[in-house]
């Protein structure tokens, strides 16, 4: 029986041990949750790190709270930014993470955000972001009759890129796109004028994440299209050539919506070129035409017109595409899922062999309504 | 039985009269009446405990008849009395039990035999509606505290002469009846058999009530989890006998023991099956549910508040963060006050009469809850946390249950204040590393899931329509499985 | 009623036999495997599942050839009548030693992954002793609570691959294409990446004794390893899906990783509510394992006094987890290390067993 005793007993003490571990609590009121991470560097190319953490009181009338300053890395920052607040620094939500432009035109500035990737308990879905100018500024702004900065840009980038007018590049996907040989990263971008934030389009980035080139909103919809992204609810505006204008208004537009979009891309490899034949196919729906038009007479006329414009559009976007040597469309992923072998040996220079390579585009567009009046 | 000479009754009068005073000084409702009886013209001596025993009968049944109506006439002829059951007994033992059970005692000078005449009359409630499990559409009548009483309520849903009854006595002192209720051609012998060892074998004074009872039996008695149920409905008693399971009636206790049970029968009440099939399904999945919020809601706040808060949507967290960020006390301290608080408004309304509990109830309810959080004392998060797990705790149809989840739920949250939802997950296993270890009579307590009956979840998880079980539940190991032939036909089905 | 229960021999349904065996070939091994498979095979790697399957059947049926030599005794016991008393005790004290290593790495992996994911903070000896918590309470008792235990989790765990459809709205088909894109040599190599995943057959030496209905045995096997091998196909092709071929080998868990990158509404991070319920899915590992590690020594030693063995365990593995301070490196290194020992014992030896058997058969009636 003794031994009995002595045995409960020792398990009784062992049982008793983890009520010594509470190492990892922290309270929500003690702790501070910086909802957006920014980074820039500065006119001498010093890094520079900015958080905006929300402040949990009804009392103080600014809901947020922003601190910056400059640190070698983004964890040691953490120490910086805990010395000027009540609680402790974590990562835990983040709902935007914004780079500066600056900072995105020096190679290298990718491995910065390493630490995003490394502890596990930071967040991969939010969403990244391109700010055309200093970062501070975007910061410093205090904007009274909007919600917070980072739920206000989360909830842009998230509701535009519904509609395709930018991309949706969460930090995961970012590392994805920088991995993968056969795609460049491009990531939301965004501008401030007159003291307010605009949407830019999507910004471009080289296979090395150096920026290259941007895209206005109406060029991001378009490379959804070849992305095979782009959901129903996209708009297209396209100026008929040969219609009659009646200035100031540009009476020769026509808009559509497109439904449900196929596209379909075709890869070969001849004479040292890959060459892609993109072939787009879709319902749409006439939501707006400012010229005088017989809908049902001419409608075969009408699409073949939207239909050219609609391809001298894409071919552009490509052009562009080729001109700046990178792939936001992830051509290189088709390369390399139908012509292994030769994908394989440019598979490090992807951006260069595109540009060498041939892009044909055909768009196919049939009218499928026109809308409540002739 | 050395002294069994001793034992014998005094043919003298006198004697017994002397014997009787001596064992029972002290003891002024023992009453004794001495009368000629005319039937054989013997002197009678008539003992019985004062409020024990029925008067009337008594007085029109036994003395009149006795004292007034002509018989044999000779000696150590027979006795003509108007009583039901009338016991001889030789032994000072046997007379003094039945005295104290509210027998009537006859000595006839002379004899060396009493008899035992049953005039049991103690004083007794009225049949009533069951008051801790209330139906909407089950019967309306309860057990009571007389043991022959609720066997005659059960036997009225089952007149079978399968039905048996196993009768043991208990309590060195009490010498309780206890009966065991079962149908000797369904129920698996082997759960009687455990039952009636375990029953022998207690030795106390007394059993005063089905609790203790069930206590002293228990497989595990250092669980939290009841392993029998108890209910105090003869309708739900039935048909928990009808689906191969045993009932211990314990006299003076008005709630009887249903064994083996298992885990998933505190999620089953008899409303089930008076309702439409779809809805008591809906209502057994929302009892399930409410179980897991009312062990599991709170610590998961807390878990969720002091460790993973990043899983909070962004709108939330800025609510949660305000109101938290008033509060004084820790997320598990916060928890606890309030827990404790719900704790004592419950027993103090349980104690008091009606009406004053309904006050306790609102005092504490309202008054309390919007103080505090006025005072920023509490978190309004918390209070609806804590009012959220109330309300899941009072879904579950047995109070056992909810007795042993409040436990669980303690003992989760001290888990989640320490480790977050590690500590729940650890929490969780450690609860069902325990229930599927658990038996009931040795028949396993998580029946239908582990070991898993398929078969059996139609009247556990969900209930079928009555008409598609027609099979006992396996996990009791009936003698006989079929329950019922095939009520519908095909073309009905259609 | 101990003398009741004692005359009833335990036994096990054909369902927690299969589920056993699934649980510790699935365990922690599956976090790794879509990792391994992607470093020795590329994109291709989920091809060696098929023909791994295969292989892990065979290797069941063998074992359960080898029982069918027994009348209801364990491999121990066979050994011990066939090879003499020595060797049956040696070779209970080879797969004890074995299976406190199974059941002492999938308690370090998971304590690891709980330390990476949530309380990065809290020590692993705090954590260990916090797993062995649980385990202790269903170990305390028969096979028959491990088999329900293992049940009871798989019955719980059936919904989580549905999660994993939720992440392939950012899937793209094309990772997998072409297929076998470097010919059939890295497929082939890909197949060791197989061998510690399917690691658990072996447990069918000890359960057949137990089991109901013994004609199911190899049917069960390949169900327990059908399932396995299906759960590896899904997992390992939705992580291809999923992640890109240049991008996979930077992750070190992409099962959990993947995880992050779901969002709902109503809960944002949804993937630490997902480690906790792993540590659930992770138990299916080192329980049994533990429980065939009593089952081992107290054979050695005379079969008596279980939960003595099961106390010395448990505290062994509490001390050594404080002593030695587990890293992902070290942990690595052991599944390494098992890899092949797992393969003398649940590939090599039954095939070894089996022939010695049938020589042992065959000269056993002319004596």
């Amino acid at each position: 029986m003794p031994i009995m005793i002595v045995r409960r007993g020792l398990l009784a003490c062992l049982l008793l041990i983890p009520l010594t571990g509470c190492a990892d609590q922290i309270d929500l009121e003690t702790a501070t949750v910086p909802l957006a991470l920014g980074m820039d560097l500065d006119e001498e190319g010093r890094f520079h790190y900015f958080t905006s953490e929300p402040i949990f009181s009804s009392k103080l009338k600014k809901t947020s709270h922003e601190s910056s300053g400059t640190s070698t890395t983004l964890r040691q920052s953490r120490e910086r930014q805990d010395s000027q607040i009540l609680g402790l620094t974590l990562g835990r939500n983040f709902q935007v993470t914004i780079i500066g432009k600056r900072m995105m035109q020096h190679k290298g500035w990718f491995k910065m955000m390493d630490v995003l990737y490394r502890d596990a308990r930071n967040t991969l879905t939010d969403r990244m972001i391109m700010f055309d100018g200093p970062v501070s500024e975007l910061f410093a702004l205090d904007q009274p009759d909007q919600p917070m900065m980072p739920v206000l840009l989360r909830g842009m980038v998230i509701n535009k890129s519904s509609r395709s007018e930018t991309a949706n590049t969460s930090v995961q996907q970012l590392h994805r796109q920088m991995y993968e040989t056969g795609i460049t990263p491009y990531v939301s971008e965004i501008t401030v004028s007159n003291k307010k934030i605009y949407m830019a389009g999507t910004a471009l980035m080289d296979s090395k994440g150096i920026y290259v080139e941007s895209l206005n909103t109406t060029e991001s919809i378009l490379l959804a299209v070849l992305q095979r992204t782009a959901n129903p609810g996209i708009s297209l505006t396209f100026q008929i050539p040969g219609v009659e204008k009646q200035p100031p208004f540009v009476s020769n537009s026509v808009s559509i919506s497109p439904g449900k979009i196929s596209t379909k891309i075709k890869t070969s490899y001849e004479n040292g070129k890959f060459n892609f034949h993109i072939k787009v196919k879709t319902n749409v729906s006439l939501t707006e035409h400012l010229f005088p038009f017989d809908v049902f007479k001419e409608k075969k006329e009408l699409e073949k017109k939207i239909n050219e414009q609609m391809t001298k559009k894409l071919t552009a976007l490509v052009h562009k595409i080729q001109k700046k040597k990178v792939d936001p469309i992830g051509l290189g992923l088709y390369a390399r899922a139908h012509e292994y072998d030769a994908y394989m040996k440019v598979k490090d220079n992807w951006g260069e062999a595109l540009s060498r390579g041939d892009v044909k585009i055909e768009v196919s567009v049939t009218i499928a309504s026109v809308g409540a009046v002739r | 039985m050395a002294e069994k000479v001793n034992d014998c009754i005094a043919t003298d009068l006198n004697s017994v009269i002397s014997h009787l005073r001596e064992h029972f000084n002290d003891t002024p409702d023992l009453i004794f009446r001495e009368f000629g009886i005319k039937q054989t013209g013997e002197q009678g001596l008539l003992v019985f405990m004062d409020g024990l025993s029925d008067k009337n009968a008594i007085n029109h049944d036994i003395l009149r008849p006795l004292q007034f109506e002509e018989g044999s006439g000779q000696a150590g002829g027979k006795l003509i009395m108007n009583v039901g059951h009338i016991m001889t007994v030789e032994t000072w033992m046997r007379v003094e039990q039945n005295l104290l059970n509210g027998f009537s005692t006859l000595f006839v000078d002379g004899r060396t035999e009493a008899y035992s005449l049953d005039t049991r009359g103690w004083p007794q409630r009225a049949i009533e509606d069951p008051q801790m499990e209330s139906s909407l559409k089950g019967a309306h009548q309860g057990f009571v505290e007389t043991g022959g009483q609720n066997i005659a309520l059960i036997r009225r849903y089952i007149p079978n002469r399968e039905l048996k009854i196993r009768k043991l006595t208990v309590g060195k002192r009490g010498r309780t009846e206890v009966s065991i209720l079962y149908l000797e051609d369904v129920t698996n012998k082997q759960f009687i058999n455990s039952l009636e060892e375990r029953i022998r074998a207690i030795t106390v004074d007394v059993i005063i009530n089905t609790g203790e009872l069930a206590e002293f039996v228990e497989d595990d008695p250092y669980s939290i989890f009841p392993q029998f149920m108890t209910t105090e409905r003869p309708d739900a008693a039935a048909s928990q006998i009808l689906q191969g399971r045993c009932v211990v009636v314990l006299d003076r206790s008005p709630s009887v023991i249903v064994a083996p049970v298992s885990f998933m029968s505190f999620f089953q009440s008899v409303d089930d099956y008076s309702t439409r099939w779809s809805i008591s399904t809906f209502i057994r999945l929302l009892r399930m549910f409410a179980f897991f919020v009312a062990a599991f809601l709170p610590a998961f706040y807390i878990a969720v508040v002091s460790y993973h808060f990043e899983i909070i949507p962004l709108k939330l967290l800025f609510t949660l963060g305000e109101s938290r960020g008033r509060v004084p006390f820790p997320p598990f301290l916060e928890a606890i006050i309030m827990e404790l608080t719900l704790e004592m408004l419950r027993e103090a309304g349980v104690r008091l009469p009606a009406p004053v509990g309904q006050t306790v109830g609102i005092v504490g309810g309202i008054v309390i809850g919007q103080a505090v959080v006025q005072a920023g004392l509490i978190s309004n998060t918390m209070v609806i946390i804590v009012s959220f797990t109330a309300i899941a705790s009072f879904i579950l149809p047995n109070y056992d249950m909810v007795a042993a989840v409040r436990l669980v739920r303690f003992m989760l949250m001290v888990l989640a204040a320490m480790f977050g939802f590690v500590g729940l997950t650890v929490g969780l296993m450690a609860m069902v590393g325990h229930l599927i270890t658990l038996k009931s009579l040795g028949m396993p307590y998580s029946t239908p899931l582990a070991p898993l009956h398929i078969k059996d979840w139609k009247d556990t998880i969900i209930r079928m329509p009555l008409w598609k079980m027609n099979k006992r539940p396996e996990g009791s190991a009936p003698l006989q499985s079929v329950r019922q032939g095939n009520t519908r036909t095909k073309e009905e089905q259609e | 009623m101990n003398a009741q229960a004692q005359k009833q021999k335990p036994s096990i349904t054909i369902l927690q036999f299969i589920c056993i065996i699934s649980g510790i070939q699935i365990g922690v091994a599956v976090l790794s495997l879509p990792g391994n498979l992607v470093k020795a095979a590329g994109t291709d790697g989920w091809i060696a599942i098929i023909i791994g399957w295969i292989i892990a059947g065979v290797a069941g049926t063998v074992i359960v050839m080898v029982m069918k030599n027994g009348q209801d005794e364990t491999i121990l016991e066979l050994i011990s009548r066939t090879l003499g008393k020595w060797a049956g005790k040696l070779a209970a004290l080879l797969m004890a030693c074995y299976f406190v290593l199974l059941t002492f790495d999938g308690l370090n992996r998971t304590v690891l992954i709980t330390k990476t994911w949530l309380l990065p903070n809290t020590s692993s000896f705090t954590l260990m002793v916090l797993m062995l918590i649980p385990s202790y309470a269903v170990l305390n008792n028969q096979i028959i609570a491990v088999g329900r235990y293992v049940v009871v989790i798989f019955l719980m765990s059936l919904w989580v691959p549905f999660i994993y459809l939720l992440p392939l709205k950012n899937g793209h088909l094309l990772h997998l294409l072409p297929v076998i894109k470097e010919g059939w040599g890295p497929v082939f190599i890909a197949l060791k990446a197989l061998i510690y995943p399917s690691l658990g057959i072996i447990a069918a030496f000890f359960l057949y004794p137990y089991l109901k209905n013994k004609k199911q045995a190899v049917a069960g096997m390949w169900v327990s390893n059908s399932i396995t091998m299906g759960l590896y196909l899904f997992i390992t092709v939705i992580c291809l899906l999923f992640y890109s071929p240049d991008e996979f080998i930077q992750y070190n868990e992409p099962v959990i990783s993947m995880l992050s990158s779901i969002e709902f509404r109503f809960v944002e991070r949804i993937e630490v509510l997902f480690i906790a319920f792993y540590i659930f899915f992770f138990s299916m590992v080192w329980i049994p394992c533990l429980y065939l590690t009593v089952e081992c020594t107290s054979w050695m030693l005379g079969g008596k006094k279980k939960t003595l063995h099961l106390q010395i365990i448990c505290v062994g593995l509490a001390v050594i987890t404080y002593l030695l301070k587990p890293t992902f490196s070290a942990s690595d290194d052991l599944q390494e290390r098992l890899m092949w020992i797992g393969f003398g014992f649940e590939y090599v030896l039954p095939v070894c067993l089996l022939g010695y058997l049938w020589i042992y058969g065959k000269f056993q009636p002319r004596r």
